[in-house]
């Protein structure tokens, strides 16, 4: 029997730190802040709407905790806007033989690696926005809680297609290589 | 038989499937609302029934929306679904990863024969596949179809679930070897020791004589005895209402607490088959629980003050958790836990599952002294903004700034402590993560176990070389704090490695 035991330089082991990434489709970042003005835009009429035709709401928000509080939330729409597209446009992600990693985060960077002998199935989804766009997610389940899910947003729709089909071609060649093992 | 390799629909029977999913949900939040409006607006009956109806047709033609998108494929490796609305999802399972499959009949669908298929993958709730309104012949040959294309764990799937069913049938005792017990005084000593929080609860209910926002509570239970006491200026004077008051809460909780405890663990043991365990637990309500060894993921040891003191651990083994037939598998069933183990057999617990030997004397790789800064800095800008509230706003006395300066000092104290504790070490490809605050708390789980890693670095961190991971298994995840980034790094690459380079095991 064949037996082998080499030491293994961790200096020589593939380094996640050095990967490359790829972005997520350019328009992506100005696609999800143009909804979210859109989200804001339905506020600011609603809101127009309450002070025209509700007395109450008209005379709360022009006292001084009103005013105070319409401050507050302006100020914290405003930072959140540019946030989102910013932290959207850090996002990346990259596919390596064996696993993917995606990367994000604006102030706490993090990047998740998943294995993909680790990936239970995978998930596609497109909204009416994305269709439109011919934009995806691609959602990687791994076992064991949904904190585990992994989830590509922004990519294009064939790049998440190809993806999934390399997890399947790689989960495939893995059964079988199991396969030949237990045969022995 | 199904035709492969071609998209197929479900049946239109499909459509009351999904009725009768959401009518429930319907049902009981329109009651809900008409109970609550009946005591304010009055007797709106009229407008529920309108509104009931309106919804039920709203529900109606939603259902019809969902059979019309869905499409399931039963490939030569994977069971694809196509389904939504307004958000379409494919979802590729391939047959490798199917875990469960269940074939469930409604009292409704039982007069035409039919019946619904769920095929779920290891864990999560949403990782699940469901074809609903299946003919019985064509979901038996589904199914069959499935299991003759699996690979030669496909035999285990559903003998396997079975016997793994916790909390079903008692499995039977006899041919194997008790390996481990618990006698009544080592449960009521976890009843004793389980007390911590009911002791905060104890502690505070004692404190809340000395703030001024409750006075008039405690004298309404004790008037005679506090109103001598707080007429007096003196700190000292004030003890005795906390000590009383600390007593007799703890006194009538620790009873509780032992009685419940002795009837969840009475005649705990434990006992070896094969690559099984058995654990045997209960007084009045008797439970057989088996697990395969393989399916442990991690294994948790906690310590509070109290098991600190009498050298006491808790040991929870955590598994995959995922939906039995019924849907309603108990949160609490996915964890196996040895209530108070002395800290002296653990080596003897663990080797059971993850050989490590002596956690106490392996060497861990410390969190920076940043987490330390970090906590406390945080911390006393905290306690700092109270004492500011409290001076000005509440014109307290200098008094309570000394209690609330007492209370700083000791947090700091216990922030140290849990700086000191936190690390994280390698041995035998089975990752220890270390932590607590007076107790030691160990988080254990062989790299094999791991499915994401994290690598998270804020700003300041970056700055100082230190990062922290998150390792998910599929019963959890836990977090490694403060470590220099070479480690940090060097650590996820191995991980990783290991993973990817076993993947066939």
């Amino acid at each position: 029997m064949d037996f082998e035991n080499k030491e293994i330089d961790v200096k020589d082991l593939p380094q996640f730190s050095r990967i490359k990434f790829y972005s997520l489709q350019k328009r992506f970042p100005l696609i999800r802040l143009c909804v979210l003005l859109v989200v804001y835009l339905v506020l600011v009429i609603v809101v127009v709407f309450s002070l025209t035709f509700s007395e109450i709401f008209r005379v709360s928000a022009f006292t001084i905790e009103g005013l105070l509080l319409t401050f507050f939330i302006l100020l914290l729409l405003s930072v959140f806007a540019p946030f989102l597209y910013l932290s959207t446009k850090a996002m990346g992600y990259a596919v390596r033989e064996h696993d993917i990693v995606l990367k994000s985060g604006l102030f706490w960077k993090k990047k998740s690696i998943q294995p993909l002998a680790r990936i239970q199935h995978v998930e596609i989804t497109c909204g009416p926005i994305d269709k439109h766009f011919g934009l995806a997610n691609l959602r990687l389940f791994s076992a064991g809680t949904n904190k585990s899910s992994f989830r590509i947003p922004g990519i294009e729709y064939r790049y998440a297609t190809q993806i999934k089909q390399f997890i399947s071609d790689y989960q495939k060649s893995l059964a079988k290589g199991r396969n030949i093992e237990s045969s022995f | 038989m199904t035709a492969e390799f071609e998209w197929q629909r479900i049946s239109r029977w499909s459509v009351l499937y999904y009725a009768m999913g959401s009518s429930g949900k319907l049902i009981s939040t329109l009651a809900g609302i008409y109970i609550v409006t009946a005591f304010t607006i009055g007797n709106a009956l009229q407008y529920f029934v309108a509104l009931g109806i309106l919804s039920a047709l709203l529900i109606v033609a939603w259902s019809a929306m969902r059979y019309s998108c869905f499409r399931y494929l039963i490939g030569n490796d994977s069971i694809q679904i196509r389904r939504g609305i307004f958000y379409r999802s494919q979802i590729n399972m391939q047959f490798e990863r199917i875990q469960n499959i269940t074939l469930q009949e409604s009292f409704y669908f039982r007069w035409l024969g039919m019946t619904t298929m769920h095929v779920d993958s290891a864990g999560a709730q949403g990782n699940e596949i469901v074809l609903p309104c299946l003919a019985q012949d064509i979901a038996n040959s589904i199914r069959q179809t499935i299991l003759s294309k699996m690979n030669s764990r496909s035999s285990q799937v559903l003998p396997s679930i079975d016997s793994d069913n916790i909390g079903s049938e008692a499995s039977s005792r006899a041919n194997k070897d008790l390996i481990y017990r618990r006698s009544i005084g080592d449960i009521a000593i976890y009843g004793l020791t389980n007390l911590k929080s009911l002791v905060a609860i104890g502690l505070l209910i004692g404190l809340l004589g000395y703030t001024p926002f409750s006075i008039e509570v405690l004298m309404d239970y004790l008037p005679d005895f506090v109103e001598s006491r707080t007429a007096r200026a003196s700190l000292f004077s004030r003890f005795d209402v906390l000590i009383i008051g600390f007593a007799v809460a703890v006194s009538i909780i620790a009873v509780f607490s032992v009685f419940g405890s002795i009837v969840k663990y009475f005649n705990f043991s434990i006992y070896r088959k094969e690559d099984s365990l058995l654990i045997h637990q209960g007084l009045f309500h008797q439970r057989d629980i088996q697990v395969r060894k393989s399916r442990i993921q991690s294994i948790h040891i906690r310590q509070n003050f109290l098991e600190y003191l009498i050298h006491r651990v808790n040991v929870t083994f955590e598994q995959i958790h995922f939906d039995s037939q019924s849907g309603n598998q108990e949160n609490a069933e996915s964890k196996i836990f040895i209530p108070s183990a002395k800290s002296s057999e653990l080596a003897f617990i663990l080797n059971e599952y993850f050989p490590v030997g002596d956690i106490s004397k392996l060497t861990f790789e410390p969190a920076n002294i940043r987490y330390f800064f970090k906590q406390a800095l945080v911390y006393s800008t905290l306690y700092f903004l109270l004492g500011m509230t409290l001076y000005i706003i509440y014109d307290i006395r200098t008094l309570y700034i000394a209690y609330i300066l007492v209370l700083f000092f000791v947090h700091i104290f216990l922030i140290f402590s849990h700086w000191k504790k936190s690390g994280i070490t390698l041995k035998n490809e089975i990752v220890i993560i270390r932590k607590g605050i007076v107790g030691v708390e160990y988080t254990i789980f062989p790299i094999s176990k791991l499915q994401v890693v994290d690598h998270i670095q804020s700003i300041p961190m970056m700055r100082k070389k230190l990062s922290s991971i998150v390792f998910h298994t599929a019963s959890g995840a836990t977090r490694a704090k403060y470590l220099s980034n070479e480690h940090a790094i060097t650590l996820i690459d191995y991980c990783v490695y290991f993973i990817e380079s076993n993947a066939n095991s």
